[in-house]
C-alpha cells in the first residue's frame, strides 16, 4: 500500500494520526480481510433477531387511523362504531395523548410533529387515532370504523409553489428543537413554509457570470421516492418495573430515541431503555422517532405492552425522499474552466420537517460539486408541502445534487466539445484547494476516482454507438459528501477473564455489516481472531451513546471508538502485566489472548486476571470516545473553515443501450467507484457500491411514488417496483479507491451512501450520448425518455 | 380475512357436485394455485363462504394430446407449461409466456386455468392462447360445453363462467398445432411487473407466395378483457411478407386497441407499445416460421 505525498498537514483534531511510516508498514491480520459476516448464518437460518417478529405476553396491537385529506381541521373524531366491535381495547386520539403528554410534539430538527394529530392534519396518511387490540385483524377492521370528520383548508405540494407568497400556510409557527449542534442555527419562524434557507457564498458570483465567456442555466428535478426497506417500521413498548419504559424498535437511532422519548414525557433518560435488533434494511427511514413515541404513549396510557408494526402501504406515508427542485447556472471561461455557479435548491419536505434541514443545508453546501470554483453562491430552502414527510434517504439528498451538476456538466462539456472526462479532469478540486465552504480538501481522492472510472470504461477507446431501432452510449459522473459533524461515538470493550471480548455499542447492524467490521478493528487491535468477538446490539441500558447509524459515520466514528476502547482494554492488559513482570509496557505485547514480553516472558489470561484479581475471573473495561473537530458555520456565508471530518468521493459510469421505439434503456454496464480510505472488510464496502449503485438504478430508471391530490395512488410493492435481481446490470463492479484517511480507524472512511452518488447522472449522460436527448427530470422512465425523444423528432406523442 | 367451508375434491366431477351443492346459497369460490384467490381472500370485502380445492384434482393435471388438440388441464401450473416438451416443441410462446409471469414461487403455484379465469387484462397468459384460437371446456352440472377463449371474457375480472361452472381443460385446435407464435410483453422492469401491454401474433407461411395465412394478432392491457386486433389481421391476410406489412400491421393494430391512462403509462405510451409490440411479435413469429420451415 502506498501512502499519497499529497497529504497536507494534519488538521487540528483530538486523534492524532499515527505516524505514516508506521501505517505503511503495518501488518494487519483482521482488518483488511473479506470476512464473511458474523450473522450470515443467523440470517439465513432464521434465528438472527428482527424486531418485527417479537410479541409480548399480554401484547395489544395497534392499528392507526389515517387522515384522508391533504390539509384539514379536524372537526369531530368519532370512535364509538370501533370501540363497539368485540375486542377492541381502546381507541386513542390526540387528545387522550395530550392528557400524558401535554406538549406532544416531536422532530430532530423542529417540534413540528404531533404523536398524534392535533386539530389539524397536515398530509394524506397522517396519523389521527390508534386503535388497539389484542387482535390485529380486529384492529385493523375497528380502524376503518373511526369517522373523522375534516374541514378541508387548501393544499400545497409544489415545493417550488410552497415559497411563493399567498401559498397556503402548513404550520403557524416554528419551534426549533436545539437537540443536534448542527442544527442549532435553525430559528424560530411563522407565516412561511419555508423551514431554512441555507447560504453558502464564495468570491463574488455576479463578477463571475459578468466576466464568464458562457453562461449555461437550467433546472432540474426529482420526484418523490421511498426506502422500500424489507423489514416495515416497528415498535413496541412495554412497562419497565413501577417507573420505567422498555421500548423495543427498529431503529437506526436508539440513542436519541431514548432522549427524545425521555423528553417528551418529562422523564430522565435512565427510566427508557431502547434496544434494537438486526433491521431488515433502513436507508434512512427508521431515524429519530417514528413510531416509538406513539407506542410509548398508548403503553402508558393503557399500562399494557403495546406493539405497532407499519404494513408496506404505510411506509408510503411515514417517510420518503425528498423531492428536489434545483437550478443551476453556470458561468464558464473559453478554457473549459468553471468560474462561476449559482445553485438554487426547493427542497420538498412535506408536512413535518423530519430532518429536512439538514438534508437542505448538508447536500446543499455541496452543490457546486466537487470542483474548483471561484465564484460560488448556493441557496437552499427548506420547503414545508402537504406531502409525506420526507426526511433521509442513503445520501441525504446528495443524489438529488448531483443530478443536477453532473447532468449540467455534460450538457456544458458537450456544447463546448470538450470530453466530459476531461472536462472534469480541468475542473476538479485538488487536495490543499478551498471549497465553497472555505474549508480545505483534504483525503479527497478525486483524481484516482476518475482514473479508475477511464480505466474501468476504456474511456479512450472509440465506442461503437449502434444502429437500427437500439443505439448504445456511455457517460458518467462524479459526486461528493461531506460527513456528518460535529457527531460522538462511545464504544466499549469488555475482555473477559477467558480472554474473549464483547464490543458494547450502539451502532445498528441494519445490513451494512458494522458488526463485522467492529468485530475486525477490534479484533486487529487486540491481537484477536474477528470471529470471536461479539457485538452487543444496541440497548441503551447497556451499550453507551452513539449519535445514530446514519451518513457513512459508523465506520469512522463508531470505528474510531471501538479502536480507541479496544487500545484501551488491550493498555490496561499490559499495565497488568508489565507490573507483574516489572517490565516496561513497551517491551510488551498482548496477542491470542495472552501478553509477551521481547524477552520471551509470557502472560496468559488466567495469569493476567489472578495478577489483576486474585482470582481467575474478572473483567477488563476499555472505552473510547470519538468526537472529531467541527466548527461552524457563519450562518450569512456558510463558510468554516472545519465543516466535515472527511470527504466521501463516488464516481459512476454506465454504457447503456435504449430502444429508440419504446424508450426503454438497459443498462449493460455499471461502474461504481467509491473513495473509501481503506476499506477495513474489501467484500463488505464492494456489496455496499453494489447495493447502492442497485438502488439508485431503481430511483433512476422506474421509482417514483405517484400522487393524486396528496393521495399516493402506488404505495405497494405491486404498484411501486424497486429493481429485482432481473434488473441488475449484467456487468456490474464496483472499484475501491484506497488511500489511508490519516484519522480514520486504519484508514477508513465511510461507504454506505458512496455508491448512490453518481448513478442517476451517468445513465442520463449515457442517454443523451446515444441518442441526444437531454431529459432533466427524474425518473427516465420508458415513456419520458420516449416522449423525449418524440419531442426532438417533432412528433410528440399524444398525451391521452 | 373471514372464515369459510373448505373442500378439497379429487376430481372434476367432485368439484362441479361441490359447486352445485354451494352455489346457490353461498358465495363459492375456487381455488387452484391461489396467487391471485388469496390476495383476494385478504384484502376483498367480500369473502367467499365456500372454497373449493381443485389443486388436487386428478383429471385437471395433464398437457396432453387429443383427437381436438392440445389440452391443457385447469390446474397445470406455468411452471409445468415452461416445463412441457410438448408446449416447448410445438408452442414456444406458451412457454415464454409462461416464464414472465410473476416469481419462481407464483409460477410453481399458479395455474393457466386460474389466470384466466381470473381475467385481468393484463394477463400474461392469454394473448398467446387467443391468437391461437384457444377453446375454454367448461365443466358445469350439465356436463362440458366449450366456448371459444375470446368469447370467455366478458370485461375486467368477468368471464361467461357461471356460479356451478369450472374452467376443466384449455384446448389448442388441432388446425393450429405447431402454429408459428412469438409473445411479447412489456413491463415497468423486468420481472414481476404487470404488462403495459403485452401481444402475441400467429400466423401460417404460404411459402410459395411468401404470404401471410391466417394471421391472428392478440392484445393484452389495452382494453377491458384480452382483445384479437381484427382490422391487422384483416390487413395481413394473404399479403406478401415484408417488413413494411408488419409496421403497418402495427399501426392498423393501435385502432384496435382501447389503452387507458393509469400511474403505469399514459393511453398516447401504450397505443404507442401496441404498434411496436405487433410489429415485433409478427416479426418473431415470421423468425420462428423460417426456423421450423
Amino acid at each position: 500500500m502506498t501512502i499519497p505525498a499529497r497529504f497536507t498537514e494534519p488538521a487540528d483534531t483530538t486523534v492524532e494520526a499515527p505516524p505514516k511510516a508506521k501505517r505503511k508498514a503495518a501488518v494487519r491480520r483482521e482488518v483488511g480481510r473479506s470476512i464473511p459476516r458474523l450473522e450470515s448464518h443467523a440470517k439465513v437460518d432464521g434465528s438472527a433477531e428482527y424486531i418485527y417478529h417479537l410479541r409480548l405476553p399480554g401484547m395489544l396491537q395497534g392499528k392507526i387511523c389515517r387522515s384522508t385529506v391533504p390539509h384539514g381541521r379536524i372537526v369531530r373524531i368519532d370512535a364509538s362504531a370501533a370501540l363497539a366491535i368485540e375486542g377492541v381495547h381502546a381507541v386513542i386520539t390526540g387528545e387522550d395523548i395530550r392528557t400524558l403528554i401535554p406538549d406532544p410534539y416531536y422532530g430532530p430538527a423542529f417540534h413540528d410533529q404531533p404523536i398524534l394529530a392535533i386539530g389539524k392534519v397536515r398530509y394524506v396518511g397522517e396519523p389521527v387515532a390508534v386503535v388497539l387490540a389484542a387482535d390485529l385483524h380486529v384492529a385493523e377492521e375497528a380502524a376503518d370504523q373511526v369517522v373523522v370528520e375534516y374541514e378541508p383548508l387548501e393544499p400545497v405540494f409544489d415545493e417550488v409553489a410552497a415559497t411563493k407568497p399567498g401559498a397556503p400556510i402548513i404550520h403557524d409557527s416554528l419551534r426549533p428543537a436545539g437537540m443536534f449542534p448542527d442544527l442549532q442555527y435553525l430559528k424560530g419562524r411563522s407565516g412561511t413554509n419555508v423551514a431554512l434557507d441555507a447560504r453558502v457564498l464564495h468570491g463574488d458570483v455576479e463578477k463571475g457570470f459578468a466576466e464568464a465567456d458562457q453562461v449555461f442555466e437550467n433546472v432540474f428535478r426529482s420526484r418523490k421516492v421511498v426506502h422500500a426497506t424489507f423489514e416495515p417500521t416497528v415498535s413496541l413498548a412495554e412497562l419497565n418495573g413501577s417507573n420505567g419504559l422498555t421500548i423495543h424498535t427498529s431503529s437506526q437511532s436508539p440513542s436519541y430515541v431514548r432522549a427524545e422519548v425521555s423528553r417528551l414525557l418529562g422523564w430522565p433518560e435512565n427510566r427508557v431503555r431502547v434496544r434494537t435488533a438486526f433491521l431488515g434494511g433502513s436507508f434512512g427511514a427508521k431515524l429519530y422517532i417514528k413510531l416509538e413515541a406513539l407506542v410509548a404513549a398508548c403503553a402508558l396510557l393503557v399500562r399494557k405492552p403495546v406493539r405497532i408494526g407499519l404494513t408496506m402501504e404505510e411506509e408510503f406515508y411515514t417517510i420518503t425522499k425528498h423531492g428536489a427542485t434545483v437550478r443551476i447556472k453556470t458561468g464558464m471561461a473559453k478554457d473549459g474552466r468553471i468560474v462561476a455557479r449559482e445553485v438554487e435548491t426547493w427542497w420538498n419536505g412535506g408536512a413535518y420537517a423530519d430532518i429536512g434541514p439538514r438534508v437542505s443545508q448538508k447536500s446543499g453546501f455541496t452543490a457546486a460539486g466537487p470542483y474548483d470554483i471561484e465564484n460560488v453562491s448556493l441557496i437552499n430552502y427548506a420547503v414545508y408541502t402537504n406531502d409525506p414527510p420526507a426526511g433521509a434517504l442513503r445520501g441525504f439528498g446528495i443524489s438529488q445534487i448531483v443530478w443536477a451538476y453532473e447532468c449540467q456538466n455534460d450538457i456544458i462539456a458537450r456544447s463546448l466539445g470538450i470530453d466530459p472526462l476531461e472536462f472534469r479532469r480541468r475542473n476538479i478540486l485538488h487536495d490543499g484547494r478551498p471549497h465553497a465552504t472555505g474549508t480545505i480538501m483534504t483525503n479527497a481522492e478525486i483524481d484516482e476516482v476518475l482514473d479508475r472510472l477511464s480505466d474501468r470504461m476504456h474511456w479512450d477507446v472509440l465506442f461503437d454507438h449502434g444502429s437500427g431501432p437500439v443505439r448504445r452510449g456511455r457517460g458518467l459522473a462524479i459526486g461528493f459528501k461531506a460527513c456528518i459533524a460535529p457527531t460522538t461515538s462511545v464504544a466499549v470493550v469488555n475482555v473477559y477473564g477467558d480472554g474473549s471480548c464483547c464490543v458494547s455499542c450502539s451502532t445498528v447492524d441494519m445490513g451494512q455489516g458494522s458488526d463485522t467490521a467492529m468485530a475486525q478493528i477490534a479484533a486487529e487491535t487486540l491481537g484477536i481472531s474477528t470471529e470471536t468477538v461479539r457485538v452487543i446490539h444496541p440497548d441503551t441500558d447497556v451499550t453507551p451513546y452513539d449519535m445514530a447509524t446514519l451518513g457513512s459515520r459508523s465506520t469512522y466514528h463508531m470505528g474510531n471508538a471501538v479502536r480507541l476502547a479496544a487500545e484501551d482494554a488491550r493498555a490496561q492488559l499490559l499495565r497488568i502485566a508489565a507490573a507483574t513482570l516489572q517490565t516496561d509496557i513497551e517491551e510488551l505485547e498482548y496477542r491470542d489472548g495472552a501478553v509477551i514480553s521481547r524477552s520471551g516472558a509470557r502472560m496468559t489470561m488466567r495469569g493476567l486476571m489472578l495478577a489483576r484479581f486474585g482470582m481467575q475471573a474478572g473483567t477488563v473495561i476499555g472505552m473510547g470516545t470519538f468526537t472529531p473537530p467541527y466548527t461552524k458555520p457563519d450562518p450569512r456565508t456558510g463558510q468554516s473553515p472545519q465543516i466535515t471530518p472527511y470527504w466521501m468521493l463516488a464516481g459512476a459510469a454506465a454504457e447503456i443501450e435504449v430502444d429508440t421505439e419504446t424508450g426503454r434503456i438497459r443498462v449493460t454496464k455499471l461502474v461504481n467507484v467509491g473513495d473509501v480510505g481503506c476499506a477495513i472488510n474489501p467484500a463488505i464496502a464492494k456489496r455496499q457500491l453494489n447495493g447502492a449503485g442497485t438502488m439508485q438504478l431503481g430511483f433512476t430508471l422506474f421509482e417514483e411514488m405517484r400522487f393524486n391530490e396528496g393521495q399516493v395512488i402506488n404505495a405497494s410493492l405491486a404498484d411501486y417496483k424497486i429493481p429485482g435481481m432481473l434488473d441488475v446490470p449484467e456487468d456490474l463492479s464496483a472499484e475501491l479507491v484506497e488511500f489511508p484517511h490519516e484519522h480514520g480507524p486504519f484508514g477508513a472512511k465511510g461507504v454506505g451512501e458512496t455508491g448512490m452518488f453518481s448513478v442517476s447522472p451517468a445513465i442520463a449522460n449515457a442517454l443523451c450520448d446515444a441518442i441526444g436527448v437531454r431529459i432533466m427530470e427524474l425518473p427516465l422512465t420508458p415513456e419520458r425518455v420516449l416522449r423525449a425523444i418524440r419531442e426532438s423528432e417533432n412528433r410528440p406523442l399524444e398525451s391521452e | 380475512m373471514r372464515t369459510f367451508e373448505f373442500f378439497a375434491v379429487k376430481d372434476s366431477h367432485d368439484a362441479v357436485a361441490v359447486l352445485a351443492k354451494h352455489s346457490v346459497s353461498s358465495k363459492v369460490r375456487v381455488i387452484a394455485g391461489g396467487t391471485d384467490l388469496l390476495a383476494e381472500l385478504k384484502f376483498s370485502p367480500q369473502s367467499p363462504n365456500v372454497v373449493v380445492d381443485i389443486s388436487r384434482a386428478e383429471d385437471l393435471k395433464s398437457i396432453t394430446l387429443t383427437d381436438d388438440g392440445l389440452s391443457i388441464g385447469a390446474v397445470v401450473t406455468h411452471s409445468q407449461i415452461m416445463q412441457s416438451p410438448i408446449i416447448r416443441e410445438m408452442f414456444p410462446a406458451l412457454a415464454n409466456a409462461a416464464h414472465v409471469i410473476g416469481a419462481v414461487q407464483t409460477r410453481n403455484l399458479g395455474t393457466l386455468g386460474g389466470n384466466l379465469v381470473t381475467a385481468v387484462p393484463s394477463m400474461d397468459g392469454g394473448p398467446t392462447l387467443m391468437a391461437l384460437e384457444a377453446i375454454i371446456s367448461i365443466a358445469g352440472p350439465d356436463g362440458r360445453r366449450q366456448v371459444p377463449l375470446n368469447e370467455f371474457f366478458v370485461g375486467p375480472r368477468k368471464t361467461v363462467l357461471k356460479a356451478d361452472e369450472l374452467l376443466a381443460e384449455i384446448i389448442i385446435p388441432r388446425r393450429n398445432l405447431g402454429k408459428p407464435t412469438h409473445f411479447l410483453k412489456f413491463g415497468l422492469r423486468k420481472g414481476q411487473a404487470l404488462a403495459l401491454v403485452n401481444a402475441a401474433a400467429s400466423f401460417w407461411v404460404d411459402w410459395e407466395k411468401h404470404t401471410f395465412v391466417a394471421p391472428r394478432i392478440a392484445l393484452g392491457a389495452v382494453a377491458p378483457k384480452v382483445i384479437r386486433a381484427l382490422q391487422a389481421e384483416a390487413y395481413l391476410e394473404g399479403r406478401e411478407i415484408t417488413p413494411e406489412a408488419m409496421a403497418e400491421a402495427g399501426r392498423i393494430a393501435i385502432g384496435d386497441a382501447k389503452p387507458i391512462s393509469d400511474f403505469r403509462a399514459s393511453a398516447g405510451y401504450r397505443r404507442n407499445l401496441v404498434g411496436v409490440l405487433t410489429k415485433r411479435a409478427l416479426e418473431g413469429a415470421y423468425a420462428l416460421a423460417q426456423a421450423k420451415r
